[in-house]
C-alpha cells in the first residue's frame, strides 16, 4: 500500500460540469488498488507548489474565472513548468488548457499571458460551441474515447504535442481530420470537458499507470467499459 | 397592411392549430415571418411583466398572473411551451385585436433567459423578474456567464427590475440601476454548508475570492457576503420569515402568508411573485391574500400503480438544480422506496454528453433510497455516476431496455419514484411500460 497525494488547483473558481468527478475517479481507482490517497486544494491567493504531488489537476471554468486565474498562476510559472518538465503527472481539462500557452484573450477583450510551457495562443469567439467528441488518444490508438467539448474559445498555432486525434467532432484548429489536446511528458490536457476519466476506463488506466508505476495493479471498470461501448456505438456511422 | 394580415393569419392558424394540436408556438413563427416587426407593433394597454431565470420560471409567472386576477384585473399570460418569441407571438396573436391592441390590464410573460433580449428590444417592458440564475444542462446554456450577459442585454428596456437578494449572480444586473429586491431569512431547513455539487458562486462574481455564506437555501441562493470586496446580500424589500414547512405558513414583511406547496423554492417563488405585484401597485395584503389560493400546477407530478405498488412520477428538466430539488422531496417521504431514474440523451441535439448527472447531488440518496434504478438511453453512463456518488451494486438495477424494465423493477421494494428527465412527452417510454 502506498500514499498518494492529488493537488487540485483552483477547485473553486475553476468548477463547471462535473469536472471535479475527474479527481474523485483517480482517488477511487487508487483506494481499489489497494493505496490511501487524499487530495488537497490551492485556490486563487494561495501558494501553488506542485513538487511532491503525484497528480495535478486543473479543470474548466467560467471564461471570466478564468482571466481571473492568469495573473496568479503567472507567479508559479517556474516551479509548474519544473514539475512538468520533471515528469510530474497533470490533468488538465475544458479551457484551463489557456493557462499553459503563450497567451490567451479573455471575455472583455484583453490578452492574458499563460505561462508559455506551449506554444499555442487562445482566441475568443464570445460564441459557445458544443459537442461530442470521439477519439483515439495518442499513448495507444486502439482504444476509442467519447467526450464534450464547451467552449467560447480555441487554440490557435502549432500544437506539437496532441493527445487525441479525432475521429468526430472539433480538433484544436477548427478542420477536419485534426488532433485535439496535447499529451506531453506526463501532462494530459483536453478540450474536452466533464466526467472525463470517469467516462473513458482506459485513459483513467493510462494515468494511474503514470501515477502508480510499479504499484499500479489491475481493478474492475467493466461497468465503465460496458458504458462507454454503449455510447460508441450509437455513433453508427464511425468505423470503431 | 402586412402587420394586420400577419395577425389575421396567425389568429387563423392558431384557431386550426387547436385541432390538430400543434397551437403553441406555430401561429407565432409564421405570422414573424409575414411581418418580422410584428412584436414591436403590438399596442400594450395595460402593463407588461416579464418573469425569467433557471428555474421556478413557469410557477412564479403563473403566480404572478393568478394573484392579479385574484385582485380583480385582467390578465393575459403565456404557457412554458411558448416561451420563446415564437410562443410569445403566439400568445399576444390570440388575445390581440386585428389592430394589435392588447386590452388586459397586465400582460405576464415567461420568457426563456436566452431570448429576452430580442422580445424585450421589442415589447415594452414595465417590470422585469429575474428569479435565479443557475448552471443548466451544459448543451442548453454554455455557462451561467453567458446567460446573464444575455438577460443583461434586455435589463435596460425594464422600467423597473426585481432581483433575488440572495442570488449572488442574478443580482448583478442590478448594477448601476435601482432595483426592487425579495429574499428569505434563514428558515428550519437552511444549512450552514450547501447540500448540492451545484454551487456555482464559490467565488465571489466580483472579485473572484471566496465567497462566504451565513446560510444557504438551496444551490447557491443563501445569505452571502465577500469578505474581500464587501459584496453582500442587501436587506431585501420584500422578505420572507417565520416559515413553517408544515402548515406553510410564512410571513412577508411581518404581514402572514401562506403556501400549499412548502419547499423553500416555492416559498421564494411567491415572495418573488408577491414583489412583483406589489411593484405593479398591488397592496401587499392584497397580493398575499391572493397568493394564498394558488394551487401549485400538478402536470409535472402524477401518482399510479406499478403492480400493486405505489408510484410517483415526477418530470425534471434536464439540469441539476431541477433533479435536484425532486430528489429534497424524495427525502421527505417514508421508506422503503425505490428511486427510477430515467435519462436519454441530450433533448435536441442527441449528444450523449451526461456531464449534468455529475453535478447532481445523488450522494444525498445513498443510504436512503432502498433500490435504485437506471434506466433510459444512457442508463449505463447513470449507473456509472451512482456508483461513484457511492451506491452499492447491490442496489442498483440497470435496465436500459424500456421493454424489460417493468420486469427488472420487482427485484426493488417500496414506493417508485420515477425521476424523469426528458423532454416533454418523450416520458412516454417509461409510462407506456410502467402504466
Ligand atoms: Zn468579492
Amino acid at each position: 500500500m502506498a500514499e498518494y497525494k492529488i493537488l487540485h488547483i483552483y477547485s473553486d473558481l475553476l468548477d463547471l460540469y462535473g469536472d471535479y468527478t475527474n479527481v474523485t475517479a483517480v482517488r477511487r481507482a487508487l483506494e481499489q488498488m489497494g493505496h490511501s490517497c487524499s487530495v488537497v486544494t490551492a485556490q486563487l491567493g494561495e501558494e501553488i507548489a506542485p513538487a511532491g504531488y503525484d497528480l495535478v489537476y486543473i479543470g474548466h471554468g467560467k471564461p471570466k474565472n478564468l482571466a481571473a486565474a492568469a495573473g496568479h498562476f503567472r507567479q508559479y510559472a517556474a516551479a509548474v513548468t519544473a514539475a512538468v518538465e520533471g515528469g510530474g503527472v497533470f490533468f488538465i481539462t475544458g479551457n484551463a488548457r489557456l493557462l499553459f500557452g503563450k497567451t490567451f484573450e479573455t471575455p472583455d477583450g484583453r490578452e492574458e499571458q499563460g505561462i508559455g510551457l506551449f506554444d499555442y495562443h487562445g482566441r475568443e469567439t464570445g460564441k459557445v460551441f458544443t459537442g461530442d467528441v470521439v477519439s483515439r488518444p495518442m499513448f495507444d490508438e486502439q482504444i476509442a474515447c467519447y467526450g464534450f467539448i464547451n467552449r467560447t474559445a480555441h487554440i490557435i498555432g502549432e500544437n506539437r504535442y496532441p493527445l487525441f486525434r479525432v475521429l468526430k467532432g472539433p480538433g484544436d484548429n477548427e478542420g477536419t481530420g485534426e488532433t485535439e489536446g496535447t499529451l506531453y511528458k506526463n501532462l494530459f490536457a483536453t478540450w474536452q470537458m466533464g466526467p472525463l476519466l470517469p467516462r473513458n476506463p482506459e485513459l483513467l488506466r493510462e494515468l494511474l499507470r503514470r501515477i502508480t508505476g510499479e504499484n499500479y495493479a489491475e481493478i474492475d471498470l467493466s461497468l465503465q467499459e460496458r458504458a462507454l461501448a454503449i455510447t460508441l456505438a450509437e455513433f453508427k456511422n464511425l468505423e470503431l | 397592411m402586412r402587420f394586420v394580415l400577419a395577425i389575421l393569419i396567425g389568429k387563423l392558424v392558431r384557431f386550426a392549430g387547436r385541432f390538430v394540436g400543434r397551437s403553441t408556438t406555430l401561429p407565432g413563427q409564421i405570422a414573424l415571418k409575414m411581418d418580422s416587426t410584428l412584436l414591436k407593433k403590438m399596442k400594450f394597454d395595460g402593463k407588461v411583466i416579464a418573469v425569467t431565470g433557471s428555474n421556478g420560471k413557469t410557477t412564479t409567472s403563473n403566480l404572478v398572473a393568478h394573484i392579479l386576477r385574484e385582485n380583480g384585473h385582467t390578465v393575459i399570460n403565456n404557457t412554458e411551451g411558448s416561451n420563446l418569441a415564437a410562443g410569445v407571438a403566439t400568445t399576444l396573436l390570440e388575445h390581440c385585436t386585428l389592430g394589435g391592441r392588447l386590452h388586459s390590464d397586465f400582460v405576464v410573460l415567461e420568457v426563456d433567459e436566452r431570448f429576452t433580449p430580442i422580445v424585450f428590444s421589442q415589447i415594452p417592458l414595465d417590470i422585469f423578474l429575474v428569479n435565479n440564475l443557475l448552471r443548466d444542462q451544459v448543451v442548453r446554456n454554455g455557462n451561467p456567464d453567458i446567460i446573464l450577459e444575455k438577460i443583461s442585454q434586455a435589463v435596460p428596456h425594464a422600467r423597473q427590475l426585481v432581483l433575488n437578494a440572495n442570488d449572488p449572480i442574478s443580482q448583478q444586473l442590478g448594477d448601476g440601476r435601482e432595483f426592487v429586491t425579495f429574499g428569505m431569512a434563514r428558515t428550519g431547513r437552511s444549512t450552514e454548508e450547501c447540500l448540492h455539487l451545484t454551487h456555482d458562486a464559490k467565488v465571489c462574481p466580483r472579485c473572484f475570492g471566496k465567497l462566504n455564506y451565513d446560510f444557504f437555501h438551496y444551490n447557491h441562493i443563501g445569505q452571502f457576503c465577500c469578505p474581500a470586496c464587501g459584496y453582500h446580500t442587501p436587506q431585501p424589500d420584500y422578505l420572507a420569515e417565520q416559515v413553517d414547512f408544515e402548515s406553510g405558513r410564512f410571513t412577508i414583511n411581518t404581514l402572514p402568508a401562506q403556501v400549499n406547496y412548502t419547499t423553500p423554492f416555492h416559498f421564494m417563488n411567491t415572495t418573488a411573485a408577491v414583489a412583483v405585484c406589489c411593484t405593479a401597485g398591488l397592496p401587499l395584503e392584497g397580493a398575499i391574500r391572493g397568493a394564498a389560493t394558488f394551487q401549485v400546477s400538478r402536470e409535472r407530478y402524477d401518482e399510479f400503480d406499478v403492480d400493486g405498488r405505489k408510484a410517483v412520477l415526477m418530470l425534471t428538466k434536464q439540469n441539476p438544480v431541477s433533479l435536484d430539488q425532486n430528489i429534497a422531496f424524495v427525502l421527505t417521504q417514508e421508506s422503503p422506496k425505490t428511486v427510477a431514474l430515467y435519462v436519454n440523451n441530450v433533448i435536441y441535439t442527441d449528444d450523449k454528453d451526461i456531464s449534468w448527472l455529475y453535478d447532481v447531488s445523488f450522494e444525498r440518496l445513498v443510504g436512503e433510497a432502498d433500490y435504485i434504478v437506471c434506466s433510459g438511453s444512457r442508463a449505463y453512463d447513470l449507473a456509472v455516476r451512482l456508483e461513484l456518488a457511492g451506491f452499492d451494486r447491490g442496489r442498483m438495477i440497470i435496465e436500459d431496455d424500456n421493454k424489460k424494465l417493468r420486469e427488472a423493477m420487482k427485484r426493488s421494494q417500496g414506493t417508485i419514484y420515477v425521476l424523469a428527465a426528458s423532454a416533454f412527452g418523450d416520458e412516454d417510454g417509461i409510462l407506456e411500460v410502467l402504466r
